[in-house]
C-alpha cells in the first residue's frame, strides 16, 4: 500500500478485524495512559503476517494534552520466524543429543561385550529401547543353509521360537529384509497381505506391527537380523530408525569383528597345535636378540630341552663353541633380519652336547607395519641324511676304485649302446686292448656252450623279471683259448623301468677251475682208497671171525676122522665131534649175518636232502674216474621229485660203489657207445628210485641171484663186498637194491628209498 | 723112574677152537689139558711129565707171544706150537727165535699139528732128562762143603794138588783128601767126567 492509499484510513478499512481491534486496543492503551508503549503487532501483508514491533506514544500539543498517538513500527517478521524455528530447533537438538548419548552408551556397552551371544542380547535389548518397541529378536544369517535362526529374543512365547526358528521364507518381514537387502517395516500385519500366512502366530504371540533391520557385514554378506514388534499398530519414528540404522551398523561391525576375531583365533590355534605337533621339526622362537621364545615338541626332541629350561635362553647355545667364537649365530639373525630369511646347514649341539647334522631355514617375523619382532627357526635333523650322502659318496668312490682296482673285470654295458667301460682287469682277461674290446660285444667273446644260458637270463632281466645274474661262463680270448670265468651281471634301470645299463663282474677261475678239478680228483680218489681200504679191514675181521668156526670144523672133521679110524670106531667122540662141527658151520654163518648187522645197526647220520642234490654231489666226486675212463655220464632226474630221508654219506657211498661199478664195466668195451645213465624218479606214491644204467657187457644170468653175496665178484682184483655192504646200507635205511640186465647191453643197478612228506 | 705119559696142554680163548683141538688130540691117544687163558695156565701146578704147549696168538688179556716170553722169564722151557688166525711173517720170526717149535696158520692139516706135538714133546722129554740130571748134579753140587767146592773148581781147570794146595795156603795131602770127597760126593768116576759136570752146572772153567 502506498501513503496515498493508507492515509487518512481507519484500521479497519485496511486491516482485518482482528489485527485492526488489536492495533486499536494498544493504541486506546497508550491514550489512556499517556505513556508510551510498545507492542508486537501482527498484519496481515500481500505477502502473508507480518508481524512489527511498534513503538507507541502520545502526542502531545502545547497544552500537554494528548492530540494524536505517534508509532514507529519495526517489521520483525523474519525475526521472529528466526526465533521460533531456533526454539523448535532447540528442542529437537535437546532430543536428538538425548538419543545419542543413549546411543554412544548402549554402543559402549555394546562394545564391552566379548561375546557374540552377549553381543546379540545387548544388541536386542538396545534396539527394543531404541524404538520403544514391546518385544523383539535377533536372528543369524547361516551362509549354508540361506536361512536365519533366532538366538536372542525377547517377550516371546516358545510357539514363536519354534514357528521362526529358521526362517527362509520372505512372507515374514525378516526373510523379507534378507531378500530386499533392506530393512522391512510392516506398520499393521492385518492390512499386509504378504504376511497372511503369520498372522496366527502374530496374533498368539500378540503383536501388530514389526520392523526388521538387516545386518550386513561390510563386503555386503548378511550376517543377520534385528527385529522388533509391537503390539499395536506402529511405524517407528524416523529418528528411532536412523538411530536403530547407526547402532546396527555397529552391531555388524562387531559381529564381523568378533567373527573375525573367533576365526583367527582357531586358525592360530590350528597354527599353534600344528608347530607344536610337528615332531620331525624342531620349530621355535627366537626374539630380537636371540632368545628362546617358543619351543615346540620337535624341537625338545631334537635337541633334548624341556620348553621350561629353554625358554628365556639364548640360541647360541645350540651351536658348536667355536661356531660361537667365529660370530655364526649374531651372523645368522643379522641375515636373516636383512634379508628376511636366512638358511644353512652345519652342526648343532643337543643338550648332551651331543652333534648332529641340521639343516636350518631361520625367518624374520614381521608386524604389519614391517617392523621386526623376532624369528623362527625350523631345523631338520639330517644326519641321517648327510650320512647317507657321505655313504653314497664312499660307495661311488669304491665302486670306481673297485672298477680301477682290477681286482675282478668289469663293464658297464648299454643293451643299446653295447659296452660303454670296460677296466684294465677285464681286458686282460680277455686279452684285448681297450679299444678293441668297446667295439666288442658280449656273445662274440661267448663260448658257444654258454651262449644261450647267458642270453636267456639277459632276456629275464630285459623283461623285468630278474635284475641280475650269476653265471659259470667260459669265454673266448682274444688269442683262441678259452676261459672259464664267474660272470656277474647286475642292471641299473631307468624310471621307466627299462635297463639303463649293466655292470658286470668277470671273474677268471680257469687256474681255479683246474686246481678245483685235481682237488676233486684228489678226493674222489680219496674216497675210493677210503672205501676200499674200510672194506679192506671188514674183510680182515671177517677173516678172523670166519677162520675161528672154520678152524674148529676142519678140526673136528679130522679128529673124527680119526676117532672113527680107531679099532674099534669110537662113535661117542666122532659124533661129538661132528655135531660140533654143525654147530660152528652155523656159527660162521652167523658171523657173516652179524657184519651185516653191524652195518645195519650203525646209528645212520639222518638228514633230509634231495635225490637230485644226492646224484649231483656223487657225480663231482666221481667226475675224475668218468673223465679218466672216456665215459659220457648223462643224467636224466625228475623234476618233482620229493626229498628223502637218510645217512647222506652212506647213500653216497652206495652211489659212488655203483657209479665205479658202472665205469669199470663200460670201459671194457671196445666200441660202441660207452655211456653211463643216472636217473631219478618217482615211483608209486611214497617211493623215489635212482638208477644206474652201464653200457657193460652186463651180468651172466647165472651171476644175477649171486651178485650180491658177500665175497662175490666177477672182477680180477674184486672182494666181492661192494654190492652186499651196498644192500645192507640201503635196506638200513628203509629202501631196496636190485639189479636187471639191460634190454641189449648193460646192467641196471638201483635203489628205492622212501620218499618224505607224502602221505 | 718110568717113563711118564706126556700131556699136551692148549690154551685158546675160543672154546670151539679149544675143544675141537681136544678132540683132535685125544684121538691119536694123547692127554690133554686145556686152558682158557695164559693167566690160567700160569696159575697152574704142571705134573713134571713131558709135553707141549699149543698156544694160540691171538687171545684177549695176554697174548700167546706175552705168555711165552713170561715162560722164558721164569726158566720154563715147555715146547710151545703157535696157530694163528693169520700168517703173519714177522710175528712167525719172532716167536721161532725165541724158540717155538712151530707156527701154525689157521685152519690147519691135523697131520702138521700132530707132527708138530710129537716133535715138541721129543723135544721136551729130551730137555726134562737134561733138566733131571742138572738137578741131579745141583743137589751134589749143593752137598759139598765150601771148601770141597774151591777145590773142585780148581780141580775141573786142571791145576794139581800140589798147585791147589799152595793157592789155598794148605798140604797137598790136605787136598787130596778133599778131592777126594768131592769125586766121591759127585758120584764122579774121573776127572774127564767131572768136569763134564761142572760144565752142565755152569761153573766157570
Amino acid at each position: 500500500m502506498t501513503q496515498e492509499e493508507i492515509r487518512g484510513k481507519k484500521d479497519e478499512q485496511v486491516f482485518p478485524a482482528e489485527h485492526a481491534t488489536a492495533f486499536r486496543a494498544n493504541d486506546l492503551r497508550v491514550l489512556q495512559t499517556g505513556v508510551p508503549a510498545e507492542f508486537e503487532e501482527e498484519a496481515l501483508q500481500d505477502d502473508g503476517p507480518h508481524t512489527s514491533f511498534v513503538h507507541k506514544f502520545p502526542l502531545l500539543d502545547a497544552e500537554g494534552k494528548i492530540y494524536a498517538i505517534g508509532g514507529i513500527a519495526t517489521d520483525i517478521t523474519a525475526r521472529k520466524r528466526a526465533e521460533k524455528e531456533s526454539v523448535a530447533l532447540k528442542d529437537e537438538l535437546a532430543t536428538e543429543l538425548v538419543a545419542m548419548a543413549r546411543l554412544h552408551e548402549f554402543s559402549t556397552r555394546l562394545l564391552s561385550k566379548a561375546e557374540l551371544r552377549e553381543l546379540l542380547e545387548e544388541a536386542l535389548r538396545a534396539t527394543i529401547v531404541l524404538q520403544n518397541a514391546d518385544f523383539g529378536n535377533v536372528q543369524l544369517y547361516n551362509p549354508e543353509t540361506k536361512t536365519l535362526e533366532i538366538v536372542a529374543h525377547r517377550g516371546f512365547q516358545q510357539n514363536f521360537l519354534d514357528y521362526f526358528s529358521s526362517v527362509s521364507d520372505t512372507g515374514a518381514a525378516c526373510g523379507r529384509g534378507l531378500q530386499r537387502r533392506d530393512r522391512v517395516i510392516i506398520e499393521d500385519v492385518l492390512a499386509d497381505p504378504d504376511f497372511e500366512p503369520h498372522r496366527q502366530i502374530a496374533a498368539s504371540a500378540g503383536f501388530r506391527a514389526v520392523q526388521s533391520t538387516p545386518l550386513f557385514s561390510r563386503s555386503g554378506e548378511p550376517l543377520g537380523m534385528i527385529s522388533t514388534h509391537f503390539r499395536q499398530p506402529h511405524r517407528p519414528s524416523e529418528r528411532e530408525l536412523r538411530f536403530t540404522d547407526l547402532y546396527a551398523r555397529l552391531v555388524a561391525e562387531l559381529m564381523e569383528r568378533q567373527r573375525a576375531e573367533a576365526a583367527l583365533r582357531a586358525s592360530e590355534e590350528r597354527f599353534r597345535h600344528m608347530v607344536e605337533g610337528i615332531k620331525d621339526y624342531a620349530i621355535y622362537m627366537l626374539d630380537l636378540d636371540g632368545r628362546v621364545i617358543a619351543w615346540n615338541v620337535g624341537a625338545e626332541r631334537m635337541k633334548n630341552y624341556s620348553s621350561q629350561e629353554i625358554l628365556g635362553r639364548h640360541f647360541s647355545r645350540f651351536y658348536e663353541p667355536r661356531d660361537v667364537e667365529l660370530g655364526k649365530p649374531k651372523r645368522a639373525l643379522k641375515e636373516a633380519a636383512v634379508a628376511g630369511r636366512f638358511e644353512e646347514e652345519g652342526w648343532r649341539v643337543r643338550k648332551d652336547g651331543s652333534r648332529f647334522w641340521a639343516n636350518v631355514i631361520m625367518t624374520a617375523v614381521k608386524d604389519e607395519a614391517g617392523k621386526l619382532q623376532g624369528f623362527v627357526e625350523v631345523t631338520q635333523d639330517m644326519t641321517e641324511r648327510k650320512r647317507a650322502e657321505e655313504a653314497l659318496r664312499e660307495n661311488e668312490e669304491r665302486f670306481r676304485s673297485y672298477f680301477e682296482l682290477g681286482l675282478i673285470g668289469m663293464a658297464m654295458t648299454s643293451p643299446t649302446k653295447g659296452i660303454l667301460e670296460v677296466n684294465d682287469e677285464l681286458c686282460s682277461i680277455l686279452g684285448y686292448e681297450r679299444s678293441e674290446l668297446l667295439k666288442k660285444s658280449w656273445a662274440e667273446m661267448t663260448h658257444l656252450d654258454d651262449l644261450a644260458a647267458d642270453v636267456a637270463q639277459f632276456n629275464l632281466v630285459l623283461a623285468g623279471e630278474t635284475d641280475g645274474y650269476t653265471l659259470d661262463k667260459k669265454w673266448i680270448r682274444k688269442d683262441g683259448r678259452v676261459i672259464d670265468t664267474i660272470m656277474s651281471a647286475k642292471c641299473l634301470r631307468c624310471a621307466d623301468g627299462s635297463v639303463d645299463y649293466f655292470v658286470g663282474f668277470v671273474q677268471d677261475i680257469t687256474e681255479r677251475k683246474r686246481s678245483e678239478e685235481a682237488l676233486r680228483a684228489a678226493h674222489a680218489e680219496l674216497a675210493h682208497m677210503a672205501r676200499v681200504s674200510t672194506m679192506g679191514e671188514l674183510a680182515a675181521s671177517i677173516a678172523h671171525e670166519v677162520n675161528q668156526p672154520l678152524t674148529a670144523i676142519v678140526a673136528n672133521g679130522d679128529a673124527g676122522m680119526r676117532w672113527l679110524s680107531q679099532v674099534p670106531p669110537n662113535t661117542d667122540e666122532a659124533r661129538n665131534a661132528m655135531k660140533e662141527m654143525v654147530v660152528q658151520g652155523h656159527r660162521a654163518s652167523d658171523v657173516i649175518g652179524r657184519i651185516r648187522g653191524l652195518i645195519r645197526k650203525a646209528p645212520p647220520n639222518l638228514s633230509t636232502f634231495g635225490a637230485n642234490q644226492l646224484i649231483e654231489d656223487v657225480l663231482v666226486l666221481t667226475r675224475q674216474q668218468v673223465a679218466e675212463h672216456g665215459i659220457t655220464v648223462r643224467v636224466e632226474l625228475a623234476c618233482d621229485i620229493p626229498s628223502i630221508s637218510g645217512d647222506p654219506v652212506q647213500l653216497q657211498q652206495v652211489l659212488v660203489n655203483l657209479i665205479l661199478n658202472a665205469i669199470e664195466a663200460t670201459s671194457v668195451k671196445k666200441d660202441g657207445a660207452r655211456e653211463v645213465v643216472l636217473t631219478s624218479q618217482r615211483q608209486g606214491v611214497n617211493e623215489i628210485v635212482i638208477a644206474v644204467h652201464d653200457s657193460g657187457k652186463g651180468v651172466a644170468p647165472q651171476d644175477m641171484d649171486q651178485l650180491f653175496r658177500p665175497f662175490f665178484t666177477t672182477k680180477a682184483g674184486g672182494i666181492g663186498m661192494g654190492l652186499a655192504i651196498s644192500r645192507s646200507i640201503i635196506e638200513a635205511q628203509g629202501g631196496r637194491l636190485w639189479a636187471t640186465s639191460n634190454e641189449g647191453i648193460g646192467a641196471t643197478f638201483q635203489f628205492s628209498l622212501p620218499a618224505l612228506g607224502v602221505a | 723112574m718110568a717113563e711118564q705119559e706126556p700131556i699136551v696142554y692148549i690154551v685158546d680163548d675160543d672154546s670151539a677152537v679149544r675143544n675141537a683141538m681136544d678132540s683132535l688130540i685125544r684121538s691119536v691117544g694123547l692127554k690133554v689139558r686145556t686152558f682158557v687163558s695164559a693167566d690160567e695156565f700160569l696159575r697152574t701146578k704142571l705134573p713134571t711129565v713131558p709135553g707141549c704147549l699149543i698156544l694160540d696168538v691171538r687171545m684177549p688179556g695176554r697174548s700167546g707171544i706175552d705168555l711165552q716170553t713170561e715162560l722164558l722169564k721164569l726158566d720154563n722151557p715147555i715146547a710151545i706150537i703157535f696157530i694163528s688166525g693169520h700168517g703173519d711173517v714177522p710175528m712167525a720170526v719172532r716167536v721161532m727165535k725165541a724158540g717155538a717149535v712151530e707156527f701154525l696158520i689157521k685152519p690147519f692139516r691135523d697131520q702138521e699139528l700132530l707132527d708138530a706135538i710129537q716133535q715138541a714133546i721129543g723135544r721136551d722129554r729130551v730137555r726134562r732128562n737134561e733138566y733131571a740130571e742138572v738137578s741131579q748134579l745141583r743137589e751134589r753140587f749143593s752137598s759139598l762143603t765150601p771148601r770141597e767146592r774151591e777145590v773142585m773148581q780148581f780141580v775141573v781147570t786142571g791145576l794139581l794138588n800140589k798147585q791147589i794146595g799152595a793157592k789155598l795156603g794148605t798140604s797137598e795131602t790136605t787136598i787130596k783128601l778133599q778131592r777126594g770127597q768131592v769125586m766121591h760126593k759127585m758120584l764122579a768116576e774121573s776127572v774127564p767126567e767131572l768136569v763134564r759136570m761142572a760144565a752142565k752146572l755152569g761153573l766157570p772153567s
